[in-house]
């Protein structure tokens, strides 16, 4: 499995840079959870295949892949039809996990010469189209390939050999049932409507192969009790030699069931992907996303990675609950290349409360005050805010009669305790002190005095006596800032956290610091000002700027943007970054690397674009520094750099 | 411990060193019998920025950073198996990312022993020789010596010089201290310095004085009947 692994990663080479004017494959599994979509047209329309070819990273992906010694290769060696889309999904049944990659393949025969594909796999994908072992399988669907791992779960194997053991009215292992290996088997399995498919799993004939081997393994243990000799065996050794027998037993006939069970569900699985049980179940949502017209996209429900044999998901009270939302809620991003750059959008999608919930939180006004602690030269900054009261008032208006309406003990008693909660409490005060309206810049590195450990030699004895004394070195600065009117509660913690006297914190005129700080170690600093908390390894902005940078502050544009954005807005400009974490590195190797991102920088600026009836939209830009033809080659250019880099 | 401690000073000895940015300070002090206690310090608090940075990651160059509370596991354990060696006793050690200093203190009966002990830790962290093969320490009828036994290969020298860092080299710091029940005669190399009672002698050198030549590290200290 390791070349498929080996091909998946390596293909994030091709895929990011990709191009869609293809017909999109149509072998992903129905169940998948993630699925990243390329467009292998349009890459090669952004970036001919002469020019992918002529990369070290490539070369050695293309080698790895299909085995080939010859010098020069060519992604055209592989055997893909690189006008059709490649697959890449993670997904979830209730008999395995899986992972896997699909695409279309020009000839069968040339391309089962491939290392990709498993040697002992490739007479049976000629023969019968479908090949599968314990872990992998391999399928062709005419002139699509897929090709997957799989991890079986365990717990669907135990739950029939307890079957069994119940069945026949055997002991189970010794504290087997401790380790809660009790599932519920059948009551998960059924609540599965989309695998009816495999209903004849659940009539089972009567498990009389296992049987027969299970008698035998009883007389094998009963065998223990006749040599329990009372003067020549402690009762603990026979205690753990019946021990061990029991749990050999149990283990035996699980590995029966799996032998038995694993082809049966295998050959009913690949039968279904076959006949085309792919991406329907959620026909629309996959399909309206990977047909959506961009270079690569991605589409998320991770309400299905939950939803297979969770145990929490299904003793959890509030799993139809949760269920009910997370089943409305997925994602949906596409990537694009432009000539300067590349684009990504991302979509939130929910349920039509869910919707309305973020959007109120999205009806607020950045503290304008905020972005006056960001300096004019600050590498990356962002601002967050959120209408934390508009959105808890949302939340009550939509949820609250869902709780009421609702026949379940569970809901109805929630909603009687959220009342009374609500009741007592000032929300508007609440959201006041832990509300979200914030902001946070990066500005680079900074000489700043620091203190170290040196020592005294006596010249007596040659005795040494520990000394602190101040250095300078280059810190990295960051700075929060937090708009606030209760900032005074903090100061309250501070008098009495000092009062216990604690030499990590000292009051320093209007600001407070402490000395070890999260930013190498270098001393941190808190100042209070009126409706605003600032938390910086920079004295200097506490001491000298309380009230912010004033014309130093951040200003033109990107304090236009910051001031009129909605829930984030991020910035950051990764030009001077290579420089500063070269101050950082510790070897040499690094260093270079480093120094070949030069040339290789750029920006990126995150916003949140709005709100529709269904979902959420934000939109992220990067932007490169230096002369490439576009953001395929650059971003190739820069894959090729980190591979170069780690070989 | 110490190579632990390292892996986070750095992925490497090497840019370690190159770093520069520390004290190492080794101290002996030897009873006329042979005993005596043998302590180690290793400041690396100017150092602080980078290692905090390191520490920050969770893997660098492919191998997992520890965590403090697992450097000072190891730390504790190194001392734990230390004191169970033959002429070896009270080890004690503390070690904090706070200021990042090591320090680490025995007693030995005999240097042999001793070197015979680290030698048996340096095998537990899977290094096939022994201590003296590189360096051999004694103390008989009334002579401390100590030979380093192999050079620094000439491609370690080589890869130091291309470093950025070469030259930070000189700002750090090697000390290497005796001391002595009765006065010191002589010493064999002017640079190890006496002590105003005559019952100490200390050599201090820069890392790249050691990379250059280590056969610097090589004296002899005659004490006085």
């Amino acid at each position: 499995m390791k070349p498929l692994f080996s091909f998946i990663a390596s293909l994030y080479l091709l895929i990011y840079p990709l191009q869609s004017f293809a017909q999109h494959t149509i072998i992903v599994p129905d169940s998948s959870y993630l699925i990243f979509s390329a467009d292998l047209a349009r890459l090669t329309k952004s970036i001919p295949v002469k020019d992918i070819d002529k990369y070290e990273a490539v070369q050695s992906m293309i080698r790895e892949v299909t085995g080939s010694n010859k010098e020069k290769l060519s992604v055209e060696d592989i055997g893909i039809d690189l006008t059709s889309s490649l697959d890449i999904f993670f997904g979830k049944i209730y008999f395995f996990e899986f992972s896997g990659i699909s695409f279309k393949v020009k000839d069968q025969t040339s391309f089962l010469a491939n290392d990709l594909v498993n040697m002992d796999f490739r007479e049976a994908l000629t023969e019968q189209g479908y090949a599968f072992d314990d872990r992998n399988l391999s399928i062709f669907k005419k002139d699509n390939f897929l090709q997957m791992e799989i991890k079986w779960n365990e717990r669907y194997f135990e739950s029939i050999t307890d079957s069994i053991f119940d069945a026949n009215h055997w002991e189970r292992p010794f504290g087997w049932n401790d380790y809660g290996f009790d599932y519920p088997i059948e009551e998960g399995f059924e609540e599965y409507e989309e695998y009816e498919e495999y209903e004849e799993y659940e009539e089972y004939e009567e498990y009389e192969e296992y049987e027969m081997e299970a008698v035998e393994e009883v007389e094998e243990v009963e065998e223990y009790d006749e040599e329990w000799d009372e003067e020549n065996l402690d009762y603990l050794d026979y205690e753990d030699s019946l021990s061990d027998a029991m749990f050999e037993k149990y283990e035996r006939i699980l590995d029966s069931v799996k032998t038995a069970e694993k082809p049966k569900i295998l050959i009913t699985y690949i039968k279904s992907l076959r006949e085309g049980q792919n991406v329907s179940k959620h026909y629309s949502d996959v399909q309206n996303t990977l047909n959506l017209n961009a270079d690569a996209k991605i589409y998320i429900n991770s309400s299905l990675a939950y939803a297979s044999g969770n145990d929490l998901y299904y003793l959890n009270p509030w799993g139809e609950f949760y269920d009910e939302m997370a089943k409305k809620t997925w994602q949906s991003g596409t990537l694009n290349f432009l000539n300067e750059g590349m684009k990504i959008e991302w979509d939130i999608h929910g349920s039509e409360n869910l919707i309305k919930v973020a959007d109120a939180a999205s009806q607020s006004k950045l503290d304008a005050r905020l972005l006056q602690y960001i300096p004019s030269g600050a590498q990356g900054f962002g601002v967050y805010n959120i209408n934390a009261t508009g959105a808890y008032e949302q939340l009550k208006k939509v949820y609250m009669p869902v709780l009421d309406n609702s026949e379940k003990p569970e809901y109805l008693l929630a909603s009687a305790v959220w009342s009374t909660i609500d009741a007592f409490i000032d929300e508007e005060a609440v959201f006041d002190v832990y509300g979200a309206n914030m902001a946070v810049s990066y500005n680079g590195m900074k000489e700043m005095e620091l203190e170290k450990t040196t020592y005294d030699y006596d010249e007596e004895t040659y005795e040494y006596t520990e000394r602190t004394e101040k250095y300078t070195d280059k810190v990295p600065v960051m700075t929060f800032a937090i708009s606030t009117s209760k900032g005074y509660l903090l100061e309250k913690y501070f008098k009495a956290y000092r009062a216990y006297e604690d030499y990590q914190l000292e009051k320093i005129g209007d600001y407070y610091r402490f000395v070890k700080g999260p930013f190498g170690g270098t001393p941190y600093y808190i100042g209070l000002k009126e409706g605003m908390v600032l938390i910086t390894n920079d004295e200097d902005l506490v001491k000298n700027n309380p009230n912010g940078y004033g014309k130093k502050a951040l200003g033109g544009d990107r304090n236009k943007k910051a001031r009129n954005s909605s829930m984030v807005y991020g910035y950051f400009n990764f030009s001077q970054l290579p420089e500063d974490m070269k101050m950082l590195t510790t070897s040499q190797r690094e260093r270079n690397f480093l120094e070949s991102l030069r040339g290789k920088t750029g920006y990126m600026e995150l916003e949140y674009k709005g709100t529709s009836v269904d979902m959420q939209s934000y939109l992220m830009s990067c932007y490169f520094d230096g002369k490439y033809k576009n953001g395929a080659y650059y971003l190739m250019d820069l894959m090729d750099l980190i591979y170069r880099n780690n070989k | 411990m110490l190579q632990n401690i390292l892996r986070i000073a750095v992925p490497f000895l090497l840019p370690f060193l190159l770093g520069g940015c520390f004290e190492f300070i080794e101290d002996t002090s030897l009873n006329a019998d042979g005993s005596g206690t043998y302590k180690i310090v290793l400041n690396m608090s100017a150092s602080q920025t980078r290692l905090n940075s390191v520490m920050a990651l969770d893997s660098l160059n492919g191998k997992k950073v520890p965590s403090e509370a697992e450097l000072k596991k190891e730390v504790q354990d190194f001392v734990s198996d230390l004191n169970k060696l033959e002429g070896i006793s009270g080890a004690t050690a503390t070690f904090s990312t706070d200021d990042w200093i090591l320090k680490f203190s025995c007693d030995f009966k005999s240097l042999d022993l001793l070197q015979n002990a680290i030698t048996a830790m340096l095998k537990k962290e899977g290094n096939k020789n022994s201590l003296q093969t590189f360096l051999r320490v004694s103390y008989e009828s009334g002579i401390y010596s100590r030979e380093i036994k192999e050079q620094i290969p000439d491609e370690w020298r080589e890869k130091a010089v291309k470093d950025e860092d070469y030259n930070k080299l000189n700002s750090g710091k090697c000390v290497f201290i005796q001391r002595f029940e009765h006065p010191i005669k002589k010493t064999s190399k002017e640079s190890v310095r006496i002590a105003k009672n005559q019952k100490a002698c200390m050599l201090i050198l820069t890392p790249d004085q050691i990379l250059r030549d280590p056969s610097i590290l090589n004296y002899s200290v005659i004490i006085a009947d």
